[in-house]
């Protein structure tokens, strides 16, 4: 009983994680029809961001925020000086997909190129530890839950009340229709960019903090289970990946300690494969949707 | 027949302007040497057969392909392959023929978003206004536009381009899927009340006979290129214009009767 327990507080920091890094993943695709498969790698490129500023000193968290900033700038350079320029040529979604592997693994490598093969590790105390009945939470363990949660609540309130979040769902809606109203989606589109970024950027610091050590596969290695949240949820939904998080990190977290662990991923993606036999747009197709995807 | 220009073709100044548009894909043009105008408070139809490059045209005016050649005016701007954002800035609404709202919002969302440029301030006597004209929108506010029926979606639509109080509006066959009953509801409350309002529209429109019934000026639009043009009114009583729409290929028209409007 009190493995299961231990695993519902695993299961919430897993969810926590691929929580914020499914909802920037969905934006991508929901704002630009980008399916950005080196979101994995621009990840560990802010994880390691963060690693430099750390290694000079700098605070866990203030270094997490810089990484989140670092995933912000990279997204936003990435989309425009590649995604965008092929698209314009005439690139279509699959072609776009391979672009996107291509420089996932130009990243990945490049990473490995700069810092080694080896793994590194962030100078960071784990702090108390505070327990909620018979779950035990380290003190960068509640920090990531709260982080988690305010992202969440912060893309909530921009997307559903905001003018700008507004406009963002038009242009993924329709950007040619967006633009006759007057709103700018190239800027609108940058917007979404650097949001989405600042998440992968988050996601990654977070999860190496999470996971104490890492090398430069370890996003590309996340980014499995973070497709299966945005995917489960309805690709392109923010809310469904949110929801697609909770599963996937708890379903994974709960079947390891009832089972083995090596069968984590097998049973999350058993259901992932399920759910999408009866519902092939996600779970939350057709609810709160950016765009009607036909995928 | 409500009718901004008077009988002898006396016309408004022209607040939309094309001087000898064309325009095309991959350099190859598909509408050549279009000229038309449109004046305040007009409802210019431009008919034509399938194929004929009326989506083309809309597409060039709105600055959503390059044109190669020629002009678009507004009243006093060059507006020439100009983005779409700035074309609203400059009080151009246009509603195409699908697509036309956004699904995935609201209907609140969708009118919010038709008053785009406005300040937020201005944004509930905008909403109240266009309730006003279609109160039948006022229930479904909280829908998803894309659970909406054909005629709400339309009604929806213009509500939305109305927001911005457009002083040109460009509409591409707003009643293609639309019952018989429908489309004149459309054309006759929605279209013509706009137009006597103030705004200039240029309407696209496949029912030919339906669009110029409400029409002050029609031009007919084949191969590319205006064929003749003409009041409204006079145009639907020609029986060779007639004879376009009842089916027949009617070979002898463009060379002919060209510039003859």
């Amino acid at each position: 009983m009190s493995v299961l327990v231990a695993s519902i507080g695993f299961g919430l920091i897993s969810t926590s994680i691929l929580a914020i890094a499914a909802v920037g993943f969905t934006l991508q695709f929901g704002v630009t029809n980008v399916f950005n498969l080196a979101y994995g790698s621009v990840m560990t490129g802010a994880a390691y961001a963060a690693y430099v500023a750390n290694q000079f000193g700098v605070d866990i968290w203030v270094s997490m925020v810089l990484g989140g900033l670092f995933g912000a700038a990279l997204s936003l350079l990435i989309n425009r000086g590649l995604y965008t320029p092929f698209a314009r040529h005439g690139l279509g979604l699959a072609g776009i997909i391979q672009v996107t592997l291509a420089l996932g693994l130009i990243l990945e490598n490049g990473l490995q190129a700069i810092f080694g093969p080896s793994y590194h590790s962030y100078q960071m105390s784990q702090g108390p530890s505070f327990h909620f009945g018979s779950m035990v939470f380290t003190a960068v363990q509640v920090g990531i839950m709260g982080i988690a949660l305010a992202s969440m609540i912060g893309v909530h309130a921009l997307l559903a009340h905001t003018k700008l979040g507004k406009a963002m769902r038009a242009t993924a809606a329709d950007a040619p229709l967006a633009r006759s109203c007057g709103i700018r989606t190239e800027f609108v589109t940058d917007i979404a960019w650097l949001l989405s970024g600042l998440l992968c950027g988050i996601a990654g610091v977070i999860l190496v903090m999470d996971l104490q050590s890492f090398t430069s596969t370890t996003g590309s290695n996340f980014l499995v289970p973070v497709l299966a949240a945005a995917v489960l949820g309805g690709i392109g939904q923010p809310y469904g990946a949110m929801l697609g998080a909770l599963i996937i990190g708890m379903v994974s977290e709960v079947a390891a300690a009832v089972t083995l662990p090596q069968y984590k991923e097998v049973i999350a993606f058993v259901i992932l494969l399920v759910v999408l036999l009866f519902r092939p747009r996600g779970i939350l197709a057709e609810v709160a949707s950016l765009k009607e995807v036909v995928a | 027949m409500p009718t901004s220009s008077d009988k002898d073709g006396h016309r408004p100044a022209p607040q939309l302007l094309l001087r000898e548009l064309t325009a095309g894909y991959g350099g190859t043009p598909i509408i050549r040497d279009v000229s038309i105008a449109v004046g305040l408070g007009e409802v210019v139809a431009i008919v034509g057969p399938n194929g004929a490059g009326k989506s083309t045209l809309l597409k060039a005016i709105t600055g959503q392909i390059r044109s190669l050649r020629g002009s678009v005016r507004l009243a006093e701007a060059d507006v020439t392959n100009m983005r779409g954002d700035l074309l609203a800035r400059h009080g151009v609404g246009y509603v195409p023929q699908v697509r036309d709202v956004f699904d995935t919002l609201t209907v609140a969302e969708n009118l919010e978003m038709g008053a785009y440029l406005l300040a937020k301030s201005e944004l509930p006597e905008r909403i109240h206004e266009v309730l006003a004209i279609f109160p039948a929108l006022q229930k479904m506010r909280h829908r998803r536009a894309g659970t909406l029926s054909g005629g709400e979606h339309k009604m929806l639509a213009i509500g939305r381009v109305l927001m911005l109080r457009p002083t040109t509006l460009i509409l591409d066959e707003p009643t293609s899927n639309l019952s018989v009953s429908l489309s004149k509801t459309v054309l006759n409350d929605y279209v013509r009340r706009t137009a006597d309002a103030g705004t200039a529209i240029l309407l696209v429109e496949q029912k030919a006979v339906a669009a110029l019934e409400i029409s002050d000026w029609a031009y007919l639009m084949m191969g590319g290129a205006i064929r003749l043009d003409g009041p409204a009114g006079e145009l639907l009583d020609r029986p060779d214009f007639r004879q376009i729409f009842l089916g027949h290929v009617a070979k002898h028209i463009p060379s002919e009767t060209a510039g003859t409007g």
